[in-house]
């Protein structure tokens, strides 16, 4: 699946239905153009991790585009 | 299609329903909507082991209370391709047998007279009026009423009319308005805020589009009773606005706001939210890559994001 020519790598959830951090570590590589994410997020949560997931992909080197409700 | 597409498309349908209405129409519509829910009230009345509630003002839901519990007359209903409303018994057994009964615009007085019947029915149909009425659902299963409308009837249009109630009888003069609601109509806003605001000197008359309306109706077919129901707007001898400039200045008028607030030089409301907005922002991510000769190939999505999933 693609997004204007990117591919869609696609990051898990947490048991308390945030974003997995640990994941997000692992997939934020160099050849990420960007983090797609939506705040509230479709199960209904403020994402509490928000700062640290623009953290690691920022330190990365790289663009987040944060859309909220969308 | 993401939430904030399909809120965005339902407020658009909504938007352009209103302008196509207009000022005055709008007034019409809920007189219209009166008069047919008066018109329902009079035929269920007359139904023996159906009784109504009190008449509350302004209000366009009918709660028929029967002999038969609600959920049977629900069934029966079904079963000969109407879709009578919501058995209140279901969530609200406070109510007991009540139907819960919508009659709004688009139910002609073909459907309201079919539904009534059905209601009286103290039989099933028989076999040929049955096999009928399947076939006709066949072809059409998304209308029910509006394949009843077309479907044979025994009972012909009663004499009585939807208008036969006049509105002062309906509604008191009091608890209507005189001059025309302050919604946006893209053209003419003038004729129609005059032509309402001279309603109030003839209020014991029936509006004449209503008046053309019910009588377009009882003269066509069955067939053709919703689509005249369904457009208001056509019976009226009131110009219909076009649409572009109304839309024009609503797009407008916030952007300028929000510009004299933010102190930017410009804003644009452009792109509009849901997938509109990711798949600019993701455009957007692009050319700026690009533009920096950084070339990357993937968009990380948390899987509970909407939107910007895959979908977009």
């Amino acid at each position: 699946m693609t997004m204007a020519g990117y591919d869609v790598v696609k990051v898990g959830t947490d048991p308390r239905g945030n974003v997995d951090l640990d994941d997000l570590r692992a997939k934020a590589t160099e050849d990420v153009a960007c983090l797609m994410l939506t705040n509230p997020s479709t199960l209904g949560l403020f994402e509490p991790g928000i700062e640290e997931i623009a953290t690691i992909v920022h330190d990365a080197g790289r663009r987040s585009t944060t859309t909220a409700r969308t | 299609m993401n939430i904030c597409t399909a809120q965005a498309l339902n407020a658009l349908a909504g938007v352009i329903y209103l302008s196509w209405l207009g000022r005055r129409g709008i007034v019409e519509l809920a007189e219209l909507m009166l008069q047919r829910t008066a018109y329902a009230r009079e035929r269920l009345t007359a139904i023996d082991g159906i009784e109504l509630p009190p008449r509350a003002a302004g209000c366009s839901r009918v709660r028929a209370e029967g002999a038969r519990t609600g959920a049977a007359h629900h069934r029966r209903c079904r079963e000969q391709g109407i879709n009578p409303g919501y058995p209140l018994s279901r969530e609200y057994p406070e109510f007991g047998d009540g139907l819960l009964v919508a009659i709004t615009e688009r139910r002609t007085r073909a459907e309201i007279d079919r539904f009534c019947e059905v209601l009286a029915q103290r039989s099933p149909p028989s076999e040929p009026r049955a096999r009928c009425e399947r076939e006709l659902r066949r072809r059409r299963p998304a209308h029910h009423l509006r394949t009843l409308a077309a479907g044979p009837s025994r009972v012909r249009t009663a004499e009585a009319g939807c208008a036969g109630t006049t509105l002062d009888e309906l509604l008191a003069p009091e608890l209507r308005r005189e001059e025309a609601p302050r919604l946006p109509e893209s053209q003419n806003p003038k004729s129609s805020a005059t032509s309402t605001g001279s309603r109030s000197g003839t209020s014991t008359s029936t509006p004449a589009s209503i008046r053309s309306l019910v009588h377009d109706e009882a003269q066509s077919k069955a067939p053709r009773a919703h689509r005249s129901a369904a457009r208001p707007r056509e019976a009226s001898s009131a110009p219909r606005p076009t649409a572009g400039a109304g839309c024009a200045r609503a797009d407008v008028a916030p952007a300028g706001g929000a510009r004299e607030i933010a102190g930017l030089p410009h804003v644009s409301l452009q792109p509009s939210a849901g997938s509109h907005g990711e798949l600019a922002g993701v455009l957007l991510t692009r050319a700026y890559h690009e533009d920096r000769g950084d070339h990357r190939s993937k968009v990380l999505t948390p899987d509970t994001a909407h939107g910007t999933n895959p979908a977009t």
